[in-house]
């Protein structure tokens, strides 16, 4: 339990705070201007990215290496690619040190889901624990951000997270079941939302960003 | 620009943790917008980048302004210098979750093996100071247009800082600044630590600092 808190914590060092799930793509955009329109963003992105990703990180018995490579498929844009790496590096860094396993040597840069799973299994967390990490993830980081950029009522988007858990709960069971059905990481989970990944190529190419991605 | 992350994943590298010693030493630049960092690294890359192998990495928020600056003033190769952006956290990415910058800079290394890595924080207040985990010592600059209250003021930069420059005194009379009280206030503060004055303006050698980072390099470096 104390594992998945520290996993869990923005304290924690795990290179989040420099990512927003792809918030300030479409807070510049226009299209995400309130609470509301958060709340609109998570439930599409949690169905979503968040099954896979929960999918992901619960999955096991795999190669890690095929692993990476279905999950890196399933990200089309490069630039959400790389900033899936930039963060699973992030994870691995810390979680190395803060729970030493051989899986950490498998590879230097892996995606998030797929560290996210490492330092599950090295810290001894279950699946659902696991997956409900991922959603978590997903919602904290968009939440902060769009806090951070909008200057949103931190009250109101707590308010809003907290309501987001059924449905952050429901996705990573759905994760899980997932992950256990597949008898191969191809099998696993594939469903996305496209906007948010042109968008996330076009933040790559803008001048004036403050988030990574 | 280079940006955060590579395209692949494979084979295992540096170890996860801690810092993978190389050789560069990790010189941190931090301190308030404005007050002259971006010139400091500049005339740092001027006056040491003969003698020495750098690399930077900046911090600055909304454009990776300062990382053209000094590419427009031709201090260094463009692969030379990668920009982190920070989410809105400049005192976050350089000291609470230092991750993004250890990419970065590690990169650098690998890819260059420099003997000076000057990492340039984004401007924030008085409040903000490096992770000795990122870095192995850092300057903190002021300039004397905040006022002369800043030194009294104090904070982790004024008081701890490796190396405490206040800047732009070049300024002082125009804006009204008493130095004397200043380099008291400072002493008070910072005790045995250095403190030096600088206008990158009329003096953009920076002697006095170059010859202070010169002295945290190991005598083997080129
Ligand atoms: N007058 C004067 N201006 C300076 C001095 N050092 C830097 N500046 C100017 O102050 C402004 C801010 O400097 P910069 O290096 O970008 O500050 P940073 O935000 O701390 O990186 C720029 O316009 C510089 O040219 C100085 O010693 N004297
Ligand atoms: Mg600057």
């Amino acid at each position: 339990m104390l594992a998945a808190l520290l996993l869990a914590d923005a304290r924690t060092p795990l290179g989040g705070h420099t990512h927003s799930g792809g918030v300030e793509a479409v807070v510049r955009d226009g299209t995400l201007t309130g609470v509301g329109d958060l709340e609109t963003f998570l439930r599409a992105r949690i169905r979503t990215a968040g099954l896979v990703g929960a999918a992901f990180a619960a999955a096991r018995g795999f190669a890690i290496g095929e692993l990476d490579t279905e999950f890196g498929a399933r990200t089309p844009s490069p630039a959400l690619r790389a900033a899936s790496r930039a963060q699973g590096a992030a994870l691995r860094r810390t979680g190395s040190r803060m729970w030493p396993a051989p899986e950490w040597e498998i590879l230097r840069r892996p995606h998030l889901p797929i560290a996210l799973g490492i330092a599950a299994v090295a810290s001894g967390l279950d699946q659902a624990q696991a997956a409900e990490l991922s959603v978590h993830h997903l919602i904290g980081g968009a939440c902060s951000a769009a806090i951070r950029l909008l200057g949103l009522d931190p009250l109101a988007v707590a308010a809003l997270s907290a309501g987001l858990a059924s449905l952050a709960e429901q996705t990573a069971a759905l994760g899980v079941s997932a992950a256990n059905t597949a008898r191969t990481p191809a099998e696993l989970p594939s469903a996305s939302t496209p906007f948010p990944d042109v968008l996330a190529q076009l933040h790559e190419q803008s001048e004036v960003s403050l988030f990574a991605s | 620009m280079h940006r955060e992350g590579h395209e692949t994943g494979t084979p295992n590298g540096a170890s996860g943790g801690g810092r993978p010693r190389g050789t560069a030493v990790r010189v941190g630049i931090g301190g308030p917008v404005g007050g002259g960092k971006t010139a400091l690294v500049a005339a740092l890359c001027r006056t040491l980048g003969q003698r020495y192998s750098i690399a930077v990495v900046t911090n600055d928020i909304y454009t990776e302004e300062d990382a053209e600056f000094l590419r427009r003033n031709g201090v260094l190769p463009d692969e030379r210098i990668r920009a982190v952006r920070t989410g809105c956290c400049p005192h976050t990415a350089i000291r609470d979750d230092i991750t993004a910058n250890l990419d970065l800079v590690e990169e650098l290394e690998a890819e260059h093996r420099p003997d000076l890595v000057l990492v340039e924080s984004g401007g924030d207040n008085l409040t903000a100071t490096f992770s000795y985990g990122l870095i192995d010592k850092q300057i903190f600059v002021v300039d004397v247009a905040g006022g002369d209250k800043v030194p009294r003021k104090g904070g982790p930069g004024v008081q701890r800082s490796d190396l405490l420059v206040i800047n732009k005194i070049d300024l002082a009379e125009l804006v009204g600044a008493d130095l004397e009280v200043m380099r008291a206030d400072a002493k008070e503060q910072r005790g045995e630590l250095p403190t030096v004055f600088s206008s990158l303006r009329t003096g953009p050698a920076a002697t006095e600092i170059a010859d202070q980072v010169t002295a945290w390099l190991p005598p083997g470096a080129r």
